[in-house]
């Protein structure tokens, strides 16, 4: 009867909480993804780049910067398949979602503050991203911090 | 923007350049039947591996190693139970411990009988020669031919040399785990199951090996099942039979029905009395 137990907590517990992490993971990944979609259409027209200058006919009349950031972390899903694939190499397909919806969350934060104060575009765009220390050592990841920082620009004359 | 430059059109960038349209399903799949066959193929060729480092190890080898395992180390390996040789029966199952080796002339295993205070009644057989019956066997069994078989089917173990495999088997496949699967969080206990189907073979040929020596010495194998009728739980399921260290206790008894027929060993015989001080060697 032991055994039995032992094995239901072995390979049934796991099982169960990858299944539950797969089918809340997605829901929330699609939310977030249309949310992310319609965010982005909206801000369209906001220009943001990477130059540290502005062009040669922009004048600016107050500047200021602007950060964005999210931390994300992993479910248990994509921890697992990313381990299994750890195992053998090759393109961790599990994380490449999760890091593209960070990547575009973090624009989007920084975007839609400087768009609320009232600033007109973004320049000198920068992404960077920092690992999250986790309490249990090298197991697993805590989380990952995806940072979008720019200059916000006010505009005389456009 | 100035509109010398031409006019500017904001455009969405596209967005799935960043992301692999493999579903993550698939990419589970397929992760999890390739590593599945890998571990598999490890198991058995770890299998095979210890099998022959096994035979290299000599018996006294082994004795050295493992033979002079101390009797609180034992008593933490038996579930914190108290080691003794301080026991009214103990000499009574030395001799019959004896009596069997004497049907085992190859061996070369100095072999040492020790009791667990226990509740529970087991045997086991470990390294080195040690073997380990629990005070409540020795209060349970109703004929010497009943212990006769338990101690037999634990000399069977050290002939087949298995606790030996088994802890090289562990102890190699735990390595192989750890270094990988482990380290995804993932139950340590696997690498434990997916050895048990040998384990259970063990116990066949172990089982084999002691109505073999019961057959010798009492010239029949009456009253050898003895123990297992006592603990029959019933049917097993599924999950139990693949789960379990042994073979059911249904399916083991129907085994030996079958060996014994296979090998012409009578089934009925006269048992000799156990805990009565009938026998010559019994205590005042």
């Amino acid at each position: 009867m032991g055994d039995t137990i032992s094995l239901i907590i072995n390979i049934g517990l796991p099982l169960t909480l990858l299944v539950v992490a797969y089918i809340v993971g997605t829901i929330i990944e699609r939310r977030h993804f249309k949310s992310i979609e319609r965010r982005e259409a909206a801000l369209r027209a906001f220009p943001a780049m990477t130059s540290e200058q502005m062009p040669a006919d922009w004048t600016a009349t107050e500047s200021q910067l602007m950060v964005g950031s999210i931390v994300v972390s992993l479910d248990y899903f994509k921890r697992i398949i990313a381990g299994l694939r750890g195992l053998i190499g090759g393109r961790v397909k599990t994380y490449e979602p999760l890091l593209d919806r960070a990547r575009r969350e973090a624009m989007l934060r920084l975007l839609e503050q400087a768009r609320t104060r009232g600033f007109d575009a973004v320049i000198n765009v920068r992404l960077e991203t920092s690992r999250m220390a986790n309490s249990q050592g090298d197991r697993g990841t805590a989380g990952v911090e995806m940072l979008a920082i720019g200059t916000a620009i006010r505009l005389a004359t456009r | 923007m100035s509109e010398s430059r031409g006019r500017f059109v904001a455009r969405q960038p596209d967005p799935s350049v960043n992301v692999s349209d493999t579903h993550p399903l698939a990419e589970a799949g397929v992760l999890f039947a390739g590593l599945g066959a890998v571990f598999i193929a490890v198991v058995i060729i770890s299998v095979y591996l210890v099998d022959i480092l096994v035979g290299v190890v000599s018996i006294e080898r082994e004795a050295q190693w493992f033979g002079g395992l101390r009797y609180d180390e034992i008593g933490e390996l038996m579930e914190g139970a108290r080691i003794t040789t301080d026991h009214a029966q103990h000499e009574q199952t030395v001799a019959l411990l004896e009596t069997l080796t004497e049907y085992w002339p190859d061996s070369t295993y100095e072999f040492r009988l020790l009791i667990a205070e226990s509740s529970v009644p087991n045997a086991v057989a470990l390294p080195g020669g040690t073997i380990i019956v629990t005070s409540r066997l020795l209060d349970d069994v109703e004929s010497e031919n009943e212990l006769a078989f338990v101690l037999a089917h634990e000399l069977g173990h050290f002939h087949g040399r298995d606790h030996l495999r088994r802890l090289g088997r562990l102890a190699l496949i735990s390595l192989i785990y750890n270094a990988t699967i482990g380290a995804g969080g993932f139950a340590p206990n696997l690498s434990d199951l997916s050895l048990r189907s040998f384990d259970r073979q063990q116990e066949r040929d172990a089982d084999r090996f002691g109505l073999e020596l019961c057959a010798a010495h009492y010239g029949h194998v009456a009253g050898t099942g003895d123990f297992f009728r006592r603990l029959d739980p019933g049917s097993r399921s599924v999950v139990n039979r693949y789960v379990d260290t042994h073979p059911g206790m249904t399916e083991r008894l129907a085994d030996m029905t079958a060996i014994a027929a296979e090998q012409g060993w009578p089934e009925t015989g006269p048992l000799r009395p156990w805990n009565e001080p009938t026998t010559m060697d019994a205590q005042p």
